[in-house]
């Protein structure tokens, strides 16, 4: 059965679904405002890409400097450099 | 030792769709050129992190100009392996947001095989701010990158002959991929010909 990824949208066959924790899912209706899914998928490309500690961030980062251009904010790459650093050492923390 | 070399017909269409390539790039740039000012700089290579493919015929000429400049190293080949696992099957949007580099681009930001370069590299110019060309910026859609719809449109239509001629599709697949598989066909594992089923699957892969 195919089923849509969460990150491009496009329906695929393989891929890794994640279930969300209470907390993820309190913290995903906290920002979304509408009631968060029981589980994730994500297709195999975009799971690479995301399990990737690099790549990843720089995904993440990608998302919010286009969101915050495309809002019209100003210092969007200062934003997005500044929420890219904090992601990085949380990252080196969770690691240690 | 002297490279192996395709067969005579298959290298000769290689050089025939490079030929096209490198005319219709040249009378682009020409074209653009004469319309106004470009604003691309050396070490910009902000178009170096956007999602590129390329068809069987331009991978196996970029593979055998590595070859010929001795750029072709075993780094360059594990480099070209894990950008292939990066990039296959990966949306176009993704991949942009990632910011993958080029697996040619240097430390410099300069291009490895900037001679040989891809067709779609030879042919991306902006007018506007080159700050909005960055991979996380372009959606602001003030890059002022040209629209080559119709110089690509040629092109393809001139190599689509081309390949029909060694009955290929006209597929493209990331840059990694086409210079690795272009390897085997140059080396012999593959015939030209038998690549189809494989730049299908590749174009298509783990969607």
């Amino acid at each position: 059965m195919k089923s849509e990824c969460c990150v491009c949208h496009r329906e695929a066959h393989a891929g890794s679904t994640l279930t969300l924790s209470p907390e993820e899912k309190k913290a995903i209706e906290k920002t979304d405002g509408k009631k968060a899914p029981d589980t994730l998928f994500y297709c195999k490309p975009c799971y690479r890409i995301l399990s990737d500690k690099e790549r990843g961030a720089q995904f993440l980062r990608g998302m919010m400097e286009t969101g915050l251009h495309q809002a019209g904010v100003v210092g969007a790459e200062t934003k997005a450099s500044k929420f890219h650093r904090d992601l990085l050492s949380k990252v080196a923390k969770v690691a240690k | 030792m002297m490279p192996r070399r395709l067969p005579i017909l298959a290298d000769r269409s290689v050089q025939e769709a490079q030929a096209n390539r490198l005319q219709g790039a040249h009378e682009y740039e020409a074209k653009v050129s004469a319309e106004g000012r470009i604003s691309c700089t050396s070490g910009c290579a902000s178009c170096c992190h956007y999602p590129l493919a390329v068809s069987i015929l331009e991978g196996i000429s970029l593979y055998q100009w590595l070859v010929d400049h001795y750029l072709w190293t075993p780094r360059l080949k594990a480099k070209l392996v894990e950008v292939k696992e990066q990039t296959l099957g990966l949306s176009s949007e993704v991949w942009l947001l990632a910011m993958i580099p080029c697996p040619l681009l240097t430390a410099e930001l300069l291009c490895s095989a900037y001679e040989s370069r891809p067709f779609m590299c030879r042919t991306i110019f902006s007018k506007g701010d080159p700050f909005y060309c960055h991979p996380h910026r372009l959606a602001a859609q003030r890059s002022g990158i040209l629209d080559r719809t119709d110089a690509v449109a040629a092109l393809w239509s001139a190599e689509r002959k081309t390949l029909k001629r060694h009955q290929l599709q006209q597929v493209t697949i990331p840059l990694a991929a086409a210079l690795l598989l272009s390897e085997r066909i140059v080396k012999g594992e593959l015939e030209l010909e038998e690549t189809n089923a494989i730049l299908i699957a590749e174009a298509q892969s783990e969607k």
